[in-house]
């Protein structure tokens, strides 16, 4: 909208009736929210004043004709995707693992661990990224399989990245994704130790739905199980289901044990051992009423308040695939997961612009599997196919992944991220899912994007309740 | 001090001033975002949550 010969609306802007009288006007660039009375709205739509004009403009509701803020955006995205200052490491301990997962994509082929030998390799590729480029921090994810499987590669390469980092000033920050049945106290331990003290685990709402979709492996039945779960359960068991009389027996003597049970044992301990714990739950339409029973459970025991030692534990929630389930009928599009989101965690939360991107875009991300193949995306961890070297490769250490990526995303070259409403907050979103979408695997699921395409007028509702004075209205 | 001091410091503390002076009507709820607001390094997320359930089995 041309408004006077200098400034324009930002196309950012959200604006909506203030339910205490006047008009919500937030900008996405900015993350300011105002609200404003008849008149000063009137000149938000007209001609504002001097003082007005220069809260606009300081909110970024304006900006100078004709500019367009995609090309601040590309900027910052360019500068992002290539710096060499913060580097980021998803590194693959195992592709071994105790569950047998209903959705698991990983095909576990090596089923083995991340050898000594293999770890030195790291150790040389993790010199050379730290040193030839200058670097201030390192972030790094341990991920499997199940990561914790193998604590000799955790507490070996956590030594040695802690020191390399201490002796060049570099900030080191850890991160684990476990499934959370192996966290026993002396475990917890050794993880601090690494100054592991925040992770995500899973947990598939209550306790018959975590169960059926994440058992133990070693107690499913083998009625029960795609090929890929037999093929695992036989990397430990060659003979496992080769003989016909193992077929409708109980897989096991013992009794099936629960990893819900396993998990919820563990929380309460990593609760006062001051962790943070990002609670993650598959969902879909079969088990959603579960999650938010999950949601209270975690409340009245008092997991989901801050413990005086920092420890706590944070519910949140991703779709699922129908192709994991098998049940069409079951996933939950990414609409109706934006909708499910905002009825699970009902808090408001600051929504700004802040240049962030997931990491597979960026150039010096790289995820180092057990065997020390390297990927950009923690999806392709275990698939050979994806790989875009291995660690002997010093080269991608020193200039980063650059051409050699062969999924490389932009928002700002995407048609239709490009034009969309939501990008300075979603910025592309997940870039594996992005190409899922793209090649048509997700159908009209926009895998990709972020919820708050979906949702931004009510979080924006939110932010204001949550944050307006008590003495409203204007 | 000089006069071009002076001049400099009128002007200082005028375009403050005028800067803080809110314009009638408006209620600012959240100020814009400053860098400082973000605990992590920018361009970066600190901590990094793998979808591993997104994942469509092809």
């Amino acid at each position: 909208m041309r408004l006077f010969p200098r400034y324009q609306h930002s196309r950012y802007n959200v604006v909506l009736p203030c339910p205490d009288g006047g008009h919500i006007l937030f900008n996405q660039m900015s993350g300011m929210l105002v609200v404003l009375d008849d008149d000063a709205y009137a000149q938000y739509c007209g001609k504002p004043g001097r003082d007005l004009r220069r809260l606009l403009l300081d909110g970024k509701f304006l900006v100078p004709q004709g500019h367009d803020e995609r090309d601040d955006i590309r900027k910052d995205w360019e500068r992002t995707v290539n710096t060499t200052q913060h580097k980021s490491l998803t590194i693959v301990t195992t592709d071994r693992c105790n569950l047998g997962c209903v959705y698991c994509y990983e095909d576990k082929a090596d089923w083995r661990n991340m050898t000594r030998e293999t770890q030195d390799r790291v150790m040389e590729f993790v010199r050379v990224y730290l040193t030839s480029t200058p670097t201030k921090t390192l972030d790094v994810i341990w991920f499997g399989g199940e990561a914790t499987l193998n604590m000799d590669a955790i507490e070996r390469l956590s030594a040695f990245m802690i020191e390399e980092c201490a002796a060049r000033g570099i900030t080191y920050n850890t991160y684990l994704v476990t499934n959370g049945t192996t966290l026993v106290p002396n475990v917890i331990d050794k993880l601090l130790a690494c100054r592991i003290n925040r992770m995500q685990i899973t947990v598939d709402g209550i306790k018959e739905d975590h169960d059926a979709m994440r058992p133990f492996l070693r107690d499913m039945k083998i009625e029960e199980m795609t090929d890929a779960q037999i093929a695992q359960r036989r990397k430990t068991q060659p003979g496992f289901g080769v003989s016909l009389s193992i077929v409708g027996q109980e897989p096991t003597v013992r009794k099936p044990r629960s990893s819900f049970d396993e998990i919820m044992k563990n929380l309460r301990v990593l609760h006062t051992r001051g962790v943070r714990v990002d609670l993650r739950a598959n969902v879909n339409h079969l088990n959603k009423e579960g999650v938010k029973k999950l949601k209270h459970q975690l409340q009245e025991e008092g997991l989901a308040d801050k413990h005086s030692s920092g420890g706590q534990i944070v519910l949140y929630s991703h779709p699922v695939f129908e192709s994991c389930t098998g049940r069409s009928d079951a996933q939950m599009r990414k609409d109706e997961h934006a909708k499910f989101e905002q009825e699970l965690s009902p808090e408001a939360s600051r929504l700004a612009y802040t240049g962030e991107t997931c990491t597979a875009n960026m150039n010096f991300h790289f995820v180092i599997n057990q065997r020390g193949g390297v990927t950009k995306c923690w999806q392709h961890a275990t698939d050979v196919s994806k790989q875009i070297g291995t660690v002997e490769d010093l080269e991608l250490a020193r200039v980063g992944a650059s051409e050699k990526d062969r999924y490389r995303f932009s928002p700002l070259d995407d048609p239709e991220c490009r034009e969309c409403h939501v990008l300075p907050l979603c910025l592309g979103g997940c870039k594996a899912n992005n190409n899922f979408d793209k090649e048509g695997y997700a159908g009209e699921h926009h895998m990709g994007c972020e919820t708050v395409r979906y949702t931004l007028p009510d979080k924006v509702m939110r932010m204001y309740q949550s944050n307006k004075p008590n003495d409203s209205p204007t | 001090m000089k006069i071009w001091d002076k001049i400099k410091e009128t002007f200082k503390r005028e375009t403050k001033e005028t800067k803080d002076r809110k314009p009638p009507g408006v209620k600012i709820i959240t100020p814009p975002r400053k860098e400082s607001d973000d605990p992590g390094p920018k361009g970066t997320k600190l901590v990094l949550q793998p979808c591993t359930s997104q994942l469509p089995v092809a």
